[in-house]
């Protein structure tokens, strides 16, 4: 009888990289911050809900304006971390079944009109309070 | 005493009537949703008939437009997203109270559940901005596109919007170890025929076995710590607009006439 004990684990377990939700949300909230020479920054709030789900919110933040904030999206997924449920301005909730589908739902939120409308606006109104 | 006027107007070009609701009723806040345009025409109007002059404050929230018979300088946007606007007010020679308007997602768009956690979202929101303001005085008004009894309304971790002032002024409720703030929410005792004025603020009529018909979509709620001001003889749903009526014959909303959503009217003490 050999001493080795029996493991039936996969060979490959714990070496695949999963980048979760939040990651992808603080990556882009630092790139706010180097894109606008921080006038702006990107925040990331997380709860937990009693269902067990967690909560991201994604804030940009004017500190010249005295730290306003402006929400602009959220992220909700249970602690698979798939499928997440995008909630962003003018579109319907969006479920993203896979890290890929998740970026394209950030991709399309984080590059509309709207977003740009609230960054846009943001980063003249602490331009003229940094330079009163 | 300040005067506040909420009215989701539902798109539709009904600049003259608000104009009327504000002479009549002497507004000095006027929050509303669902604008069909820039508020720039309606600013205009207003300070052609209303005979003061109102102001359009600094806001990036794109659904709740408010317009104040007072200095810009008096109110200020904390915390906003496309259908949440804080904002600190504080007028010469009284404390300051955070004023919170919203327009939720419709039942169309959104399902209960997806409600109920934009509320309990909502609720850490503001508690996070009472924090920060270091005060509780704090009013919450709007569109809920709930009704005062549904969870996200009435649930602790929601908005946990109580019907009397007395278990308001309770302040707090533990649960599980947990402090839980609560509102006081008046909107409760808008319901149904015994209450003064109309059954609710919006009526829908569906083929389902659940229909309540009226709904109180449209609610103003304040803490305990503003009970003090807020008198509930001083909340009204309003069904006239000068000699307009916005309500038929049947005492049913007169969507033809003007919005779907009939307006809240409410004075606080500042």
């Amino acid at each position: 009888m050999s001493d080795t004990p029996l493991d039936l684990w996969a060979t490959d377990l714990g070496t695949r990289e999963i980048t979760t939700p939040l990651a992808i949300l603080r990556s882009q909230a630092s790139l706010l911050a180097q894109k606008t020479s921080g006038m702006l920054e990107g925040q990331v709030e997380t709860t937990t809900r009693r269902d067990g789900s967690f909560v991201h919110s994604f804030y940009v933040v004017a500190p010249a304006l005295d730290h306003y904030k402006y929400g602009l999206l959220s992220i909700r997924h249970g602690i698979g971390l798939y499928p997440a449920t995008v909630y962003a301005p003018n579109q319907p909730e969006l479920d993203a079944n896979s890290e890929q589908e998740l970026i394209e739902c950030l991709r399309s939120a984080l590059s509309s009109d709207e977003t740009r409308r609230v960054v846009d606006a943001l980063l003249a109104q602490s331009r003229s309070a940094v330079s009163a | 005493m300040k005067t506040f006027l909420f009215w989701n107007v539902n798109r539709k070009p009904l600049n003259e009537l608000i104009v009327t609701l504000a002479a009549e009723h002497s507004v000095d806040i006027l929050i509303l949703a669902e604008l069909h345009e820039h508020p720039g025409a309606l600013l205009q109007n207003l300070n052609e008939r209303v005979g003061s002059e109102f102001r359009l404050p600094f806001s990036l929230c794109p659904s709740i437009i408010v317009l104040t018979r007072f200095s810009s300088e008096f109110i200020h946007p904390v915390s906003e997203s496309d259908r949440l606007s804080i904002r600190r007010l504080k007028l010469p020679a009284s404390e300051e109270i955070l004023l919170a308007a919203v327009h939720f997602p419709s039942k169309l768009h959104w399902k209960e559940s997806s409600q109920a956690f934009e509320s309990a979202e909502l609720a850490r929101i503001i508690v996070e901005q009472e924090a920060a303001a270091g005060h509780t005085r704090t009013l919450l008004v709007g569109d809920l596109n709930m009704n005062p009894f549904e969870v996200g309304m009435a649930g602790a971790v929601g908005l946990h919007g109580v019907m009397t002032r007395h278990l308001a002024s309770r302040r707090t409720r533990t649960i599980q170890g947990r402090e839980y703030p609560f509102f006081y929410n008046p909107m409760w005792s808008r319901f149904g025929d015994r209450a003064s004025g109309p059954a609710g603020t919006y009526y829908y009529d569906s083929a389902e076995h659940v229909n309540y018909f009226w709904n109180l979509f449209d609610q103003v709620l304040v803490r305990p710590s503003l009970l003090d001001r807020f008198s509930n003889d001083h909340l009204e749903i309003l069904t006239m607009a000068g000699k307009i009526p916005l309500v038929r014959g049947d005492g049913r909303i007169d969507a033809s006439a003007a919005s779907d959503h009939l307006p809240v009217l409410f004075r606080l003490d500042l």
